[in-house]
């Protein structure tokens, strides 16, 4: 995914000679090609991502578009009051992409994992929040955020990942638009809301409902701010259950969304989301182990979609 | 420690490295063989510690700020008594908190979770100054650090608060093998004035081989008179004890195949 990200940046920068890339010196294997064709555009800021931030914003005021480079954790955390001041309060065109969200960097430990991410850029005025679940939804997302301008954060996941449905339209999707996978047959049933790469998960449980004649919708959402809420309300108006899938505290992201949403338009529905419990995980895992332990394993996921499907 | 001891101790440390990294593939390696002198010095030879009683209240404390050397930590551990081989057998496993970045309490003797650079000085400026507000403390906080992660701003607003309150326990080690994430750190952010500007801070500062037993042991071991936290700029090379891995980039990231294993075993034995 982040390798797909680099090359289509690559793309824009042959023909846009604003375009500036920054690493806080991350991006082994993935940022060398950048640096290779467009040594005068690329920078190593060195391991100072508070740096970072100024030195980005300071450029974006000189007209440059700057995408910065980094693992979550370090893109977003340890600068958030340079993101929140430089970057949204004075509404600067710099788009931070941070690779490793949710558990990718499951056996690194705490440090490197970002599951409070995407709660955390969704307070920011201004700040796009997005969430790509593949290769595919990643050049999306990322080709709104460069026509948009302004401050984006996207979360991606590491390197390496398939795409999980590779036949859809993406190209007529908008900012803040949702994926749709599978449809409702009829009306209830249960609507599932998926965000970024746990995507693979939810589909596969999902399928597996599907194919069992179970009515039940999926939606990937790989923009969480702004989000497109006619739609949701739309799908939400005539189901009578609705579950979130995220790699991501249920404290802010896309189960929060789904919250409000519901809340403010007065829908009659049952919402379950699923995430990552409010607690720091006392041990470490690969991805695929971790996403079991917090509960979102396409076998987890299916088993609480079962009893939502019996209504 | 005689002199055979220190080298035998330092081989066993980097084959239990090279044997947790080789079997997991989750790397760091060139980091982890930078700074095995550093801890042998440190733990069997300079440090008041103690593997029987690891929470006594006078112990001298340790902090890895470069919590990606993990491995190096768990087996300078195992070497010095506080925990046995189970770490290094199940480094990186499922459930377990033997994390690639060390976190506290998962094994005794480590005194913090690190893995985000640039934390450490502070917590151990935090602790060296809790040391001097008990008044009968005779803690020493040594804090260990890479030379790559001095870009970080945290790192000199510790070393001004330090400065400013005087804190002679606390010893800040730079393991300046002149590398980082992406390559050379002269070419990104140059650290080789590094000397100067802690001294230009107010910091009392020596330079000293990172490998060098006898040059190693005296400039840790040498007490600070100068009221001032001792900086040790030790000179390392990354990835130090098995060639093809010393000076290079690659080894940041990179694990062993099968026959680069064999053939670091071979070295690292010879
Ligand atoms: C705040 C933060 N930013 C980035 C990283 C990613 N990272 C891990 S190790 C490393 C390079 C460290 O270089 P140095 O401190 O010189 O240690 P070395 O491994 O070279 O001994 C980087 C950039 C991190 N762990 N923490």
């Amino acid at each position: 995914m982040r390798n797909t990200v680099v090359e289509y940046i690559i793309g824009e920068a042959r023909k846009n000679q604003d375009i500036i890339l920054i690493t806080a010196d991350l991006g082994y294997s993935v940022v060398e090609k950048f640096k290779m064709e467009f040594p005068d555009r690329f920078f190593n800021i060195g391991i100072a991502e508070q740096n970072m931030i100024g030195v980005a914003a300071g450029l974006a005021l000189s007209g440059k578009k700057v995408f910065l480079y980094s693992i979550a954790p370090f893109a977003i955390m340890r600068c958030f009051e340079q993101i929140r001041v430089d970057l949204c309060y004075q509404n600067l065109d710099v788009t931070i992409l941070g690779v490793g969200g949710g558990f990718a960097y499951g056996t690194s430990g705490t440090t490197h994992n970002a599951v409070e991410d995407l709660a955390i850029m969704r307070a920011l005025p201004n700040m796009k929040v997005m969430c790509p679940a593949d290769p595919n939804e990643a050049v999306q997302v990322i080709k709104k955020a460069v026509i948009t301008g302004g401050p984006s954060y996207i979360r991606l996941n590491r390197g390496g990942e398939k795409n999980v449905i590779s036949n859809l339209d993406y190209e007529s999707i908008k900012l803040g638009d949702l994926v749709e996978i599978y449809k409702n047959k009829k009306n209830g049933g249960v609507a599932i809301f998926s965000c970024g790469s746990i995507l693979s998960e939810a589909y596969r449980a999902a399928s597996d409902l599907v194919e069992r004649g179970e009515n039940v919708a999926l939606y990937s959402c790989p923009f969480l701010k702004p989000i497109n809420r006619e739609k949701i309300v739309d799908i939400l108006r005539n189901r009578h259950s609705v579950i979130t899938v995220e790699e991501h505290t249920i404290l802010g992201g896309l189960g929060s969304t789904m919250a409000e949403i519901i809340a403010e338009e007065n829908l009659n529905i049952k919402l379950v989301r699923l995430g990552v419990e409010d607690k720091y995980f006392n041990f470490i895992g690969t991805q695929d182990y971790m996403r079991d332990q917090a509960g979102l394993s396409a076998q987890k996921i299916e088993q609480k979609i079962i009893p939502l499907c019996l209504n | 420690m005689p002199y055979d001891d220190f080298k035998k101790r330092a081989v066993n440390i980097r084959k239990n490295i090279l044997r947790a990294i080789y079997r997991t593939k989750n790397s760091h390696i060139g980091s982890c063989f930078s700074i095995v002198e550093i801890l042998v010095a440190l733990y069997f030879e300079v440090m008041n510690i103690n593997p029987n009683n690891t929470e006594a209240h006078n112990r001298d404390i340790f902090i890895l700020s470069k919590g990606h050397a993990a491995v190096a930590l768990y087996a300078i551990l195992v070497e010095s008594g506080f925990c046995d081989t189970t770490v290094i057998d199940k480094y990186a496993a499922d459930g377990t908190q033997f994390a690639g970045h060390v976190i506290r309490g998962s094994i005794p003797g480590i005194e913090i979770s690190s893995g985000s650079l640039g934390h450490g000085l502070p917590i151990a400026t935090g602790l060296a100054l809790g040391a001097k507000i008990d008044k009968n403390s005779n803690r020493k906080i040594f804090c260990l650090m890479g030379d790559g992660e001095c870009d970080e701003g945290s790192v000199w607003e510790a070393t001004m608060f330090a400065v400013q309150k005087r804190l002679d326990n606390l010893t800040i080690i730079i393991d300046f093998n002149n590398q980082q994430g992406m390559g050379e750190s002269r070419e990104i952010i140059s650290q080789d004035n590094l000397a100067d500007k802690f001294r230009a801070f107010g910091c009392e500062v020596r330079e000293t081989s990172g490998h060098d037993y006898m040059e190693l042991t005296t400039a840790l071991g040498r007490s600070n008179n100068s009221s001032r936290p001792l900086v040790i700029i030790a000179k390392t090379t990354k990835g130090k004890g098995v060639s093809f891995m010393e000076n290079s980039v690659d080894w940041h990231y990179k694990s062993p195949s099968d026959e680069q294993y064999r053939q670091a075993l071979k070295e690292l034995e010879s």
